[in-house]
């Protein structure tokens, strides 16, 4: 069929150029909607004085002081690359701007060769006005540590870490999987040399040959004896340690007494014999002729020198003070020395005198290391041996008649060395609470160090939000706890059996513990009422650069493996 | 053969003596000797004009002579108890010790060791030192032997044999070389000589700071320690108590004026020996002229230095050594009522109160004061000068000794640890004094000066490990003195 022009013009209104377009027209008013919406939503926030929308934040407080010197820190000229080219790593701010002011450490070596460098603002993210810099967000962390790779070698530490309070998210202290029996993770014996416990059975307190994992420390002392106290139904103390004039008195909750915080009120400060020990356990060394008389908490050899001169002196002034000139003539005998004040006559030991004294100090030595005498008075404990192994060794020379040595007590400054814990924050609670199992603890090798599940105790999210898996995991650790205690408990109480049962005051007493829980907030009340939510950051006990500048993270060495090209060793 | 002539003349003596009479056998021999000795003397002084020579103390020791061992009696048995108990005897292997080593080594002395050096010599065994023989030709035996004190018996030694020897006068044996011991003046500058110092025997500064002790010298005190090898008895009865009565028990001034003169003689060498410093130290100032503890004391805030500028005292922080001149305020206002005398060394202490005094001027102001010091020790060894019996009588002893004990004592005790001592030491001394002045002391008075003197002790005496005063336990010491005895 042939369609005429006529019918085929008459299809198309003549007015068709008249008509408007309404995709067009759609699409116009969609873009003039868009613009004027922006524009209003411009003007309101400008109105609502929100200048985010257009201006970049408020610097942080730290840079403040060049607010204003945009130049300072803008050297690159970055939105082409980071909004066209999608490049998150590209930033405006270059880590040589940075490091005109900062210089730090790095994270990780490999971390360079892993990522092609990362930048310092990718973290510490800049004009979030009061935000502070130096507490980047844990997801920085976990974007990397949820999923380490490796580069042909083996990490030190976890590779999948997400979150602390969560059982799978975070990798228990190493302390506590050492203590537990768990074989060292990945490393050496520098790891256990870190953490300041060793594998080996205490003399007098283990079998030989069951070797446990414990405190390294050569020391013996017994919390459990200085903690114990137990009260009268009407308050007053019945038993416990005595002060000076042999009264009862309760350090169970005065562990301040010999843990002194440092400046910082950080960590505490190291236990000195003449600060917190030398009170109750005097050195006594001849009690007979030097009542209440010390020798110095020094080295064996100082402390053979100080007996050799007070016994020197003692003996001279014995022999001297004759009634005339020993070495007088019959003519001169009625005429006594007179003396010269200044130095006292120099006098020499005869031999037998000599002998004599060597006699004395050989008993004093004797009777300063053996552990016979001691608290207030000769009868209790307070020698050497007492605290100290004391070993038996051969004179070094012929002047040197020392034929003991104390062996070194190793007694660990930091338990913990790879989190940056701080104790002022923690002052509201008993150091028990924490330190689970510290009363009850009778051994050296005990470690009081808290364990994971006492920080996700308070440290962890609220607990409507934890999976059934997280709690059947923490009633695990829970249990863990109860038995460690349990297990202290056991040699205490039979201790505290043999010691109640002299006198009747047991019936009828409470043990300051169990007083104070009717007071205080017991740890398993703490556990199930716990107010949760305290902060779980990784800044919270990490940090990311090292403090002192050399080495990452902490004093902690790692065996990293070569850079890519070398081989692994 | 110089010395053969006069021996062999000497031996020939007695042969124009058979023509004398028995009876006046003695008087005849020793007249004649004493011609013989002058004879002798001239010939040998005018032949050589140098001093003469030693002989050695092994011509001494001989058994029949000064060597014999008579148990605990004094008389014959001279050299023994020299040898074994006289601190003397030992000067020489002192410097062989460790320390004499050390200082040697410190003050790189120029033949390296002590026992070699004249420095030391000079002092430990001066016969080494002039590098002297024997007149036998032997090596001379080392140390502060028989001769050091009596003079060099070269001229001496043969008269002294014969019995007449002891009816020579002191002069006539003076000239032959023999000191007079016996006269108080010429024992304590004897002894000075080498306990104070002078030139060629200085402990100085440097000797001091490499080790070797302080010559806190004493005459009384050191003279009453030092194992005497003749009877105490000759000294005392030497010096009696001049105008005694009949029916006193018989009194001894030899230890007051032991003490009185040695006072002042050590003072007087004191001043001699900073005029020579003075004139002659290649350096100046020469620091053991001031007080030690001027500097060598505690930092402490409570330091017993610094106690007596809190009670604004006089007393500056640079003081003059006192040790020398601590007694002379009491003993010139005891003898002469006023400061006359020690006028000059007064005025010379104000010169050290600072660092730099000039030395030309101290030098001669040193000298003057000197002179006066000398001539006030010589009027207070002569026994029957009124100046002397002032302080050289039973009563004056006494008053003296209450006032030591009372207000005289304390202005000095509370001035440092020297004069302190020096007040201790006088205390003491005068008790002596005292006691062999009358007789006898009384027993209350005995028992008061004991107990004051045995608290001061306990103040005086350094801390164990200390070697100097270090406690500001010093300031009890004035109020033991206040109440009057």
């Amino acid at each position: 069929m042939r369609r005429s022009s006529r019918e085929l013009s008459s299809r198309v209104s003549i007015n068709v150029h008249r008509q408007p377009n309404r995709q067009r027209r759609l699409a116009w008013s969609l873009a003039l909607l868009a613009g004027a919406g922006s524009l209003a939503w411009l003007a309101g926030q400008y109105l609502q004085r929100q200048h985010r929308l257009y201006q970049a934040g408020d610097v942080a407080t730290a840079h403040r002081m060049f607010e204003n010197e945009c130049w300072r820190c803008h050297t690159a000229w970055a939105p082409w690359d980071r909004l066209l080219l999608f490049r998150d790593d590209v930033a405006s701010t270059t880590n040589e701007q940075c490091e005109t002011c900062h210089k730090v450490a790095e994270h990780q070596p490999q971390q360079g060769l892993a990522h092609g460098g990362i930048s310092c603002a990718a973290c510490h993210q800049e004009h979030r006005g009061t935000e502070s810099l130096a507490r980047p967000n844990s997801q920085l962390c976990v974007s990397c540590h949820e999923d380490l790779k490796e580069h042909g070698g083996k990490h030190a530490f976890a590779n999948n870490i997400t979150r602390f309070d969560v059982p799978r998210g975070h990798p228990e202290f190493l302390l506590t999987e050492l203590l537990n029996g768990a074989p060292p993770l990945t490393k050496g014996a520098d790891i256990r040399e870190e953490h300041a416990v060793a594998k080996f059975s205490r003399p007098g307190e283990d079998d030989d040959d069951q070797p446990r994992w414990q405190d390294r420390g050569r020391i013996r002392f017994n919390h459990a004896r200085h903690l114990h106290a137990r009260y009268f139904e009407n308050g007053q103390i019945a038993e416990g340690l005595f002060n000076e004039k042999r009264e009862p008195i309760d350090l169970s909750d005065k562990c301040e007494t010999c843990h002194q915080p440092d400046a910082e009120h950080r960590f505490f400060k190291p236990i000195q014999f003449e600060a917190h020990c030398g009170k109750c356990h005097p050195l006594l060394f001849d009690p007979a002729n030097y009542p209440g008389q010390t020798v110095p908490h020094e080295l064996p050899e100082i402390v053979r020198g100080f007996l050799t001169e007070t016994y020197t002196l003692r003996a001279l002034r014995n022999a001297s003070a004759p009634a005339g000139r020993r070495d007088a003539s019959d003519d001169e005998a009625d005429q006594p020395r007179r003396p010269l004040p200044g130095h006292r006559d120099q006098q020499r030991l005869t031999k037998e005198l000599a002998a004599a004294v060597l006699n004395e100090v050989n008993q004093a030595e004797t009777a300063a290391w053996e552990h016979r005498h001691g608290l207030f008075g000769y009868e209790a404990k307070g020698g050497c041996r007492y605290c100290h192994d004391v070993e038996e060794v051969e004179p070094q020379s012929k002047t040197s008649l020392t034929n003991w040595k104390i062996v070194p007590t190793q007694i660990p400054s930091r338990w913990l060395p790879h989190s940056e814990f701080h104790h002022e924050p923690h002052r509201l609670l008993n150091c028990g609470v924490c330190h689970v199992g510290v009363a009850a603890s009778n051994s050296t090798g005990d470690v009081l160090i808290p364990s994971r599940a006492v920080c996700v105790a308070c440290h962890a999210a609220q607990p409507k939000d934890w999976s059934s898996k997280w709690q059947e995991w923490f009633r695990t650790q829970q249990k863990w706890v109860e038995q460690r205690e349990a297990d202290l408990d056991e040699p205490r109480k039979k201790w505290m059996t043999e010691l109640t049962e002299s006198g009747p005051v047991a019936a009828t007493t409470k043990h300051a513990r169990s007083k104070r829980r009717e007071e205080d907030q017991s740890f398993q009340e703490l556990i199930d009422n716990a107010d949760r939510g305290t902060r779980t950051d990784c800044i919270e006990c990490h940090v990311y650069h090292s403090p002192t500048g050399d080495k990452w993270n902490g004093p902690f060495v790692p065996k990293v493996t070569p850079a890519r090209g070398e081989t692994a060793k | 053969m110089r010395i053969g002539r006069p021996r062999r003349r000497n031996e020939f003596t007695p042969a124009p003596m058979g023509l004398v009479g028995s009876c006046s056998f003695a008087v005849v021999r020793s007249v004649v000797g004493c011609v013989v000795l002058l004879l002798f003397a001239k010939i040998v002084v005018a032949a050589d004009e140098s001093s003469p020579k030693f002989v050695g103390s092994s011509s001494c020791a001989a058994a029949a002579c000064h060597g014999g061992l008579a148990g605990n009696k004094v008389v014959g048995s001279e050299f023994p108890l020299w040898a074994a108990r006289d601190p003397h005897a030992r000067a020489y292997s002192a410097l062989l010790n460790d320390l004499s080593k050390q200082m040697a080594a410190r003050l790189k002395l120029s033949n390296k060791t002590a026992h070699e050096s004249v420095e030391c010599l000079s002092c430990h065994s001066p016969r080494t030192a002039r590098n002297e023989s024997t007149i036998t030709g032997q090596a001379p035996l080392a140390s502060v032997d028989c001769e050091q004190c009596h003079g060099a018996a070269e001229l001496w030694l043969t008269p002294h044999k014969r019995k007449d020897w002891k009816q020579l006068s002191p002069e006539v044996k003076l000239r032959l070389g023999y000191k007079n011991l016996s006269d108080v003046l010429t024992r304590a500058t004897l002894c000075a000589d080498c306990h104070v110092g002078g030139a060629g025997r200085d402990v100085n500064h440097d000797l001091l700071a490499a080790g070797h002790p302080r010559l806190n010298f004493e005459l009384s005190t050191f003279h009453a320690n030092w194992p005497k090898h003749w009877p105490r008895k000759s000294d005392d009865s030497k010096h009696p108590v001049s105008d005694a009565k009949p029916n006193d028990p018989p009194g001894s001034l030899f230890e007051a004026k032991l003490w009185a003169v040695g006072q002042v003689v050590t003072a007087q060498r004191s001043l001699e020996l900073l005029s020579q410093r003075a004139a002659h130290a290649q350096t100046w100032p020469e620091f053991s002229e001031w007080n030690c503890i001027a500097c060598h004391h505690d930092l402490e805030s409570d330091s017993w230095w610094q106690f007596p500028h809190r009670k604004k005292q006089p007393h500056d922080a640079l003081s003059w050594n006192p040790w020398p001149y601590a007694m002379l305020e009491p003993l010139a206002r005891q003898t002469h009522g006023s400061a006359s005398p020690i006028s000059r060394t007064l005025s010379l202490r104000l010169r050290f109160t600072t660092l730099l005094p000039p030395p030309q001027n101290i030098a001669a102001e040193a000298d003057a004061a000197a002179k006066s010091l000398h001539a006030w020790a010589m009027e207070l060894n002569k026994a029957d000068s009124e100046l002397a019996k002032r302080l050289l009588s039973p009563s004056a002893l006494q008053s003296f000794r209450q006032s030591l004990l009372g207000q005289e004592g304390r202005q000095l005790v509370a001035r440092d640890w020297d004069s302190a001592t020096q007040v201790f030491l006088a205390i003491n001394a005068l008790r002596y004094a005292e006691k062999a002045a009358r007789g006898s002391l009384d027993p209350a008075d005995e028992a008061q000066i004991q107990a004051v003197l045995d608290s001061m002790r306990k103040s005086l005496d350094f801390q164990d490990g200390y070697r100097g005063p270090r406690q500001s336990e010093l300031r009890q010491l004035d109020s033991l003195l206040t109440t009057p005895p």
